[in-house]
């Protein structure tokens, strides 16, 4: 299945089937449903690069036919009744901000948004846990919690734009992984309204058999829909501990994760920016002195140090990426941040032991001030995006995983593979005591926008070919969606593919949720 | 297929502003009132302005579709403040509603909107020198209350002057006050029926060298608005700034038992940036007795729903934007707020409001009752 763009232009009134189709749902969803030209031009596209390029074009991915926004659960049980009786697909749909087309509708059919379902239901501060809907914005879900003391602890980049069903359905990792865990670690359980129209209330981390609660995390839509989720909560910080280190190398900075997570150290970001990620993204500066920077901003020094070439290559390079990567590799020096929370003497200490880690591998201190900055502006890097795109760029990542001993080697293979297509660059984030996350970002351009797009393929053909070639997963936290589903099969294998396909057709008899997500269409 | 209404604009900085937020993603989504109460991705800052850019890349003529979603926004910048592009969203749709007006396309509710205002001079069905006549309005009057005010609440206006007076500052209404500053004009998109009445006011002000503004609505109209036209005003002080600065001067009075939560005015803080004034007007009538704020207050304060022309062409979600932000006041809280239409939306969404001068007169025992 593949996703077809159609001209925005050709989005017009809805025609009649769509307008009884909407009706009918307005019916189920107390008024609230649409086939109108705009929404489903709106709720075409989620935030896959492909398709924010094209938008710029003019293009989307083929719209629903309808969009309808249920209350609750018995509605959207009410929607499922109806769409399995008509065969016609159902796409869950949050916020839109996953980057793999998991919520564009690539055969049409009904577009359900989750947001009407937004509530933080209760707070237990005794268990430290907390009820919340899943259509809940994440930054609202903070604000909500901070008012209470209490934080889930998960900071994606997309907090601003992302629901916390979304992250459910994706298995997100936010910036402070490293600390309090992925989503899916996160997570007591859950109640969902099945392809079935069952609603299902999981319950609680089973002492034993199968844990039902992990099942439905990471479905992407394709089993269910999440509706509330039961979280662990997390005391607001009471101090936090910033630090940067400059590594001599990329393998020197790694060493270092590895050797904190090791003896049991948890900062709650780790960040390892390779050469060129350390100078493009402002953290650090390949040759800057470290003990008289400690108290300056990081990005004014490196907007004072920074070579001036360097950040011109960037903008006039994109289309000779060899040229631009090939620069790249003269860098060697790369930043690392940590910061450290909770606790203030836990914090010190657990700082002061990791400086000693890093030192002992060559780190040279450069104080609090570059990771405060990044704290402080840690969010900033995604409003970058539009620049690139108006420009007629794209920019995308991919975000994999593996084990030490693999790391480098796919840093190498990915690097390499996508070195003659686009500009890349990486850093090294959400560590574990067995690996960690390699986050690439790359972005290219060409003379034509079918040129362009062509790129774009080849550059995730490649990149995630050689990640996975060289021992990576096939993603760490965006998902698989659309885009990476048939790498995911690749990964699972056929016994795992036939498992996958089973908890399908018993979740999803009919095949209506989210055909095509996770390489699951068509089963019925 | 007809090209009509697919004008792109000739303005740089709303050609990028619209480009910006095509590729954006939806970062300042949560701040939006609109989007949050419809939770819609069609009226979401993204969803709003990506019409523009369909319009630039001449994808879609503005039509019915594409104007009800240019007119969903209140006008509350709150999005501006978290964009770090610096994108003037709410101005940016207004452009697009001008687009809509020529194609003929505007909402119902705004073509009614704009024949009351030629006929009345206002948005509102009543006479405004009747209102300012009966308000208390004098040759050499320099308080301007805004026609929400006259027309809707009178003893709003009675409570401003009797306060002001308890401070030393004897405020009649200006003659100036029989008209609107004709924002509503500017926000439904009538941008050249707006600068016509900006040059009939100012050619009315042309003797007069200060007016004393209540409504931050139309002191933001007059002191941000009218420039971009060209035009200029008499110089603009605000009310809240003028009683704040004489209310040390001034504290006798009776504490206000009050169980109150102040609401801030989007065109008085983000938009004109007055943060301390009212609260400490507040402060000083609850004889220093704490108030209950928003989570989100100042300049990221959520909105009334009452802004632009939201509560015109899109009735139920602007009570509902209301109903949220009094939630976000406390539920049990009176809100206190200076800005009249926010207080009306208030109300509308069933919750008890106040205004600002109401509470100082109450505390200076002149208040001038329903
Ligand atoms: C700028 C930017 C930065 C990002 N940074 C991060 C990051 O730091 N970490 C990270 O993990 N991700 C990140 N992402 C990716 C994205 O935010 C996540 O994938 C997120 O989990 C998606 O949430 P959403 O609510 O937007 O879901 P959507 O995009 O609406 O949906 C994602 C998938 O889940 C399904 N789905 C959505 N809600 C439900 C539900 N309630 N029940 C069942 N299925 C559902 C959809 O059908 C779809 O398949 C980023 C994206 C952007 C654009
Ligand atoms: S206003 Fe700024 S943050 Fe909001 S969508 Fe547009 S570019 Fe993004
Ligand atoms: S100005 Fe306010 S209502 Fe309008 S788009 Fe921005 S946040 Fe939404």
């Amino acid at each position: 299945m593949t996703p077809e763009f159609v001209r925005i232009a050709s989005v017009i009134e809805p025609s009649e089937s769509q307008r009884a189709l909407a009706s009918d749902l307005a019916r189920l969803c107390d008024g609230r449903a649409s086939a109108g030209s705009q929404d489903r031009i709106a709720y075409a596209r989620d935030l896959w690069p492909k398709a924010t390029y094209w938008a710029g074009l003019g293009k989307v991915p083929r719209p629903p036919d309808a969009i309808c926004w249920p209350r609750d659960e018995k509605q959207l049980a009410n929607v499922v009744a109806f769409a399995r009786a008509r065969k016609i697909p159902l796409i869950p749909f949050g916020a839109g901000s996953g980057v793999c087309g998991g919520a564009i509708a690539l055969t049409g059919g009904i577009t359900v948004d989750l947001k009407r379902m937004d509530r933080l239901r209760s707070v237990d501060h005794a268990s430290r846990l907390f009820t919340a809907q899943g259509g809940i914005i994440g930054e609202n879900l903070e604000r909500e919690l901070a008012a209470h003391g209490l934080s889930l602890g998960h900071f994606p980049s997309s907090i601003y734009c992302s629901t916390l069903g979304g992250w459910l359905a994706a298995r997100s990792a936010g910036q402070l992984s490293t600390k309090y865990g992925k989503i899916e670690d996160m997570c007591q359980s859950l109640t969902a309204v099945l392809g079935t129209g069952e609603l299902v209330k999981v319950r609680a981390r089973p002492s034993n058999g199968p844990d039902f609660t992990q099942l439905l995390i990471g479905s992407e839509g394709t089993l269910g829909f999440i509706t509330e989720a039961t979280m662990f909560a997390v005391p607001q910080p009471a101090t936090r501990a910033y630090r940067a280190v400059r590594f001599r190398t990329l393998e020197a900075g790694a060493e270092a994760i590895r050797r904190i997570l090791r003896d049991g150290l948890r900062p709650a970001v780790v960040r390892l920016y390779d050469p060129f990620d350390t100078v493009i993204a402002g953290k650090g500066k390949t040759k800057f002195a470290a003990t008289d920077e400690h108290h300056r901003d990081g990005i004014q020094v490196i907007q004072e140090r920074a070579p001036l070439a360097a950040k011109l290559a960037v903008r006039a390079a994109l289309g000779k990426p060899a040229a631009l990567n090939r620069l790249a590799d003269l860098l060697r020096e790369c930043l690392l941040i940590l910061v450290f929370e909770g606790d203030a003497d836990l914090c010190s200490a657990e700082d002061e032991q990791a400086l000693i880690l890093c030192r002992e591998l060559g780190g040279v201190d450069l104080g609090a001030a570059p990771a405060r900055h990044w704290m402080e502006q840690r969010y900033a890097v995604s409003y970058k995006q539009s620049k690139m795109f108006a420009a007629g760029a794209f920019a995308d990542t991919m975000e994999v995983c593996a084990t030490w001993d693999k790391v480098l080697p796919v840093y190498r293979a990915v690097r390499q593979a996508v070195s003659p297509l686009g500009f890349i660059m990486a850093h090294l984030s959400h560590a574990y005591v067995e690996g960690c996350s390699l986050y690439f970002t790359f972005s290219a351009t060409a003379p034509s926008p079918e040129e362009v797009v062509e790129r774009y393929d080849a550059v995730w053909r490649e990149a995630l070919g050689a990640a996975m070639a060289a021992g990576a997963t096939v993603s760490h936290h965006h998902g698989v969606g659309f885009s990476k589903a048939g790498r995911l099969h690749e990964e699972l294998g056929s016994p795992g593919v036939n498992l996958l396909r089973a908890l399908k057709r018993t979740c999803d008899p009919d095949g209506i949720l989210n055909p095509g997500k996770l390489g699951l269409g068509g089963e019925a | 297929m007809s090209h009509d209404g697919m004008r792109p604009s000739s303005d740089p900085r709303r050609q990028r502003e619209y480009a910006y937020c095509t590729a954006c993603p939806k970062l300042c989504r949560f701040s939006c009132p609109v989007s949050e109460a419809e939770r819609r991705e069609t009226v979401t800052p993204w969803g709003k302005m990506e019409v523009g850019h369909q319009l630039e890349t001449r994808q879609r003529p503005m039509d019915a579709a594409s104007a009800e979603a240019v007119y969903a926004c209140s006008d509350c910048g709150r999005c501006t403040e978290h964009c770090k592009h610096g994108n003037e969203v709410a101005p940016a749709l207004v452009a697009l509603r001008a687009e809509a007006v020529r194609a003929g396309v505007a909402p119902e509710s705004i073509t009614k909107l704009v024949d009351r205002f030629a006929s009345h001079g206002s948005p509102f069905p009543t006479s405004l020198r009747q209102a300012a006549q009966k308000a208390g309005m004098r040759d050499d009057g320099t308080y301007f209350p805004g026609c929400t005010a006259l027309a809707k609440q009178p003893n709003l206006v009675d409570d401003a002057r009797a306060a002001s007076e308890a401070v030393g500052m004897p405020l009649a209404v200006s003659p100036l006050a029989s008209r609107c500053c004709g924002y509503p004009l500017w926000a439904a998109g009538h941008l050249q029926a707006f600068r016509a009445h900006a040059e009939g006011f100012a050619e009315a002000a042309r003797e007069v060298p200060s007016l004393v503004v209540g409504d931050p609505g139309c002191a933001y109209t007059l002191s941000v608005l009218y420039p971009q036209v060209g035009v200029r005003t008499p110089e603009v002080r605000l009310w809240v700034d003028e009683v704040a600065r004489r209310l040390p001067e001034h504290a006798g009075g009776k504490p206000v038992e009050l169980d109150a939560a102040y609401h801030d005015p989007c065109h008085l803080g983000r938009g004109l940036g007055r943060y301390e004034a009212p609260r400490a007007i507040l402060q000083h009538a609850l004889g220093g007795k704490p108030f209950a704020e928003a989570n989100d207050a100042r300049n990221d304060a959520g909105c009334s729903g009452g802004g632009g022309v939201l509560p015109r062409t899109h009735p139920e979600t602007s009570v509902e934007i209301a109903r949220r932000q009094g939630e976000a006041l406390g539920e049990r809280a009176t809100i206190v707020t200076a800005c009249p239409a926010a207080r009306r939306m208030f109300e509308k969404a069933g919750r008890k409001s106040l205004a600002l001068e109401t509470v100082l007169a109450r505390f200076f025992g002149r208040e001038s009752g329903d």
